[in-house]
């Protein structure tokens, strides 16, 4: 009946309870939110910081360099936790391509739990260095047990510019892949 | 011995002529003076045997043959009563009634009892507060009603007249009026002011409430997409990788959560100023719910035009007596 339809829509608008939704600013690549949790920059994240998968799946990771000035060449190690994870694939970020693919070798000592890339730009002049955020490497790993396993950056992270000297890197964010039984 | 033969004569002859035929008795009186209730029971006797055209038995011929057995026909207002005189007189049927003013309601009932099958095969009962020289309306619906016999369109009208009246003076059709305006107001703002026949308090409520209602639809409106926005704009935040963009989603969220918070704020002062208001509909529409005296010149004002004669008609009142 109209009238009844009427009624619930007035009922609706003077009663409905209307909600907001919860600001959550979670992207790690969110450089105003990095500012307002107290993160230093420039540091290196992973992205996306949180995965959620079952064993036997694979997650794709990327390594991100964030608010970095004049960045020619990057060092970056990696813990992980080898008996539930493997590295399935590895490939070069595009923060340091120039006219030319970068450098890029990795690592993987599979006994304990420690990837190592190494990533040059090979650009000249102005490409030489690079400024800003991006990402120099992108991993994919293979879940083989159930269970929260981080990902961290060791101390041996380096990042340096065109003259060798070292870029120093004020922040460390560690990511998590949340690994589920099927 | 000759009076006696005398008597019994006259009962066989009476029996023989008016065996057939209905006996009327007279209306017993409850706190009525007994002139008044004669004058109404003649009045009775006139509209059954000349309007309504039934033959009954004349109340003098009654009243001989109940005077033999020295019993008082004028307070048989029961079944009961009725039988006994009803065999006295041999009569086929019997109709016994009576008029009580209790305080200021007066309270009419009849029966008309067969005798065949000792049983009532009508009833009529009325009760009415008014003038007393309504009675005269009244028992002569009762006598229409006893005798199952359609009242003219005029008698109809007067019944009505009579019986609204007393609902008004009673003070129930001020009652019901009034809690029928405000419960219709308190479904939808005005429906009490348009059933009091005041339409432009009516329309200014209705319209009012519906503005302010569309009103309160349109913020909804804007809080439902703004949300909705969030979340597509959330969606593209978390998938961007370039800082720029994300900075961009990021000031559309802030901007998407504004808006909703606004039109959830203006939402609900117009809801507060929409509940007001209907609050404020239901109390006029129960105070401006007309009082007695206005329904009663209402009701005069009504039952001045006879639609039947087309015609305006003023209206007086005769006493019994």
């Amino acid at each position: 009946m109209p009238s009844t339809k009427l009624l619930s829509l007035a009922c609706l608008l003077i009663w409905s309870c209307e909600k907001l939704p919860v600001i959550d600013f979670a992207n790690p690549l969110d450089v105003r939110q990095s500012q307002n949790d107290g993160i230093l920059l420039p540091a290196l994240v992973f992205y996306p910081d949180s995965v959620v998968m079952k064993t036997g799946e694979t997650a794709r990771v990327t390594l991100f360099a964030m608010e970095v000035q004049g960045l020619s060449a990057a060092r970056v190690q990696i813990d992980y936790e080898h008996q539930k994870l493997n590295l399935v694939s590895n490939a070069a970020g595009d923060i340091l391509q120039s006219l030319t693919n970068p450098f890029f070798q990795v690592e993987d000592d599979t006994a304990n739990g420690v990837i190592d890339i190494f990533t040059v730009s090979y650009g000249v002049d102005s490409l030489k260095t690079v400024t800003g955020t991006g990402s120099l490497a992108v991993l994919e790993f293979q879940a083989t047990a159930p269970g929260k396993i981080i990902l961290e950056y060791t101390d041996a992270c380096e990042f340096v510019d065109h003259d060798d000297n070292p870029i120093t890197i004020e922040s460390r964010l560690r990511g998590v892949l949340d690994v589920s039984d099927n | 011995m000759l009076r006696t033969c005398a008597i019994v004569s006259s009962q066989f002859l009476f029996s023989a002529l008016f065996a057939q035929q209905l006996a009327v008795l007279d209306i017993a009186p409850i706190e009525i003076t007994k002139d008044n209730v004669l004058t109404l029971s003649k009045h009775f006797r006139e509209v059954i045997s000349v309007k309504l055209g039934e033959a009954s038995m004349p109340p003098e011929a009654i009243r001989t043959v109940l005077l033999g057995d020295k019993v008082n026909n004028r307070w048989c207002a029961e079944k009961w009563c009725g039988e006994e005189v009803g065999k006295l007189l041999n009569a086929e049927k019997v109709i016994v009634s009576s008029v009580w003013k209790d305080d200021e309601m007066y309270r009419i009932n009849g029966l008309l009892i067969e005798m065949s099958s000792d049983s009532v095969t009508q009833s009529h009962q009325f009760n009415f507060v008014g003038e007393e020289a309504s009675l005269f309306t009244e028992v002569e619906v009762m006598a229409y009603q006893l005798l199952s016999k359609p009242m003219p369109p005029e008698l109809s009208r007067q019944h009505e007249y009579i019986s609204e009246r007393s609902l008004a003076l009673q003070g129930i059709t001020e009652r019901r009026t009034r809690l029928t305006a405000t419960l219709l107001s308190t479904a939808v703002p005005g429906l009490g002011q348009f059933y009091l026949k005041r339409f432009l308090w009516g329309g200014i409520w209705f319209g009012t409430e519906l503005a302010l209602g569309s009103a309160a639809l349109s913020h909804y409106i804007t809080w439902r997409n703004a949300y909705r926005d969030f979340f597509e704009f959330e969606d593209m935040y978390l998938a961007s990788t370039d800082v720029i963009e994300i900075e961009n989603y990021r000031n559309e969220m802030l901007d998407s959560y504004d808006v909703a918070k606004n039109a959830i704020y203006r939402r609900k002062e117009i809801s507060q100023i929409i509940t007001a208001l209907w609050v404020l509909n239901i109390i006029h529409a129960y105070f401006i719910s007309p009082s007695t005296e206005e329904i009663l010149q209402e009701i005069e004002v009504k039952f001045a035009h006879d639609p039947i004669r087309r015609e305006f008609q003023l209206r007086f009142a005769i006493a019994i007596n």
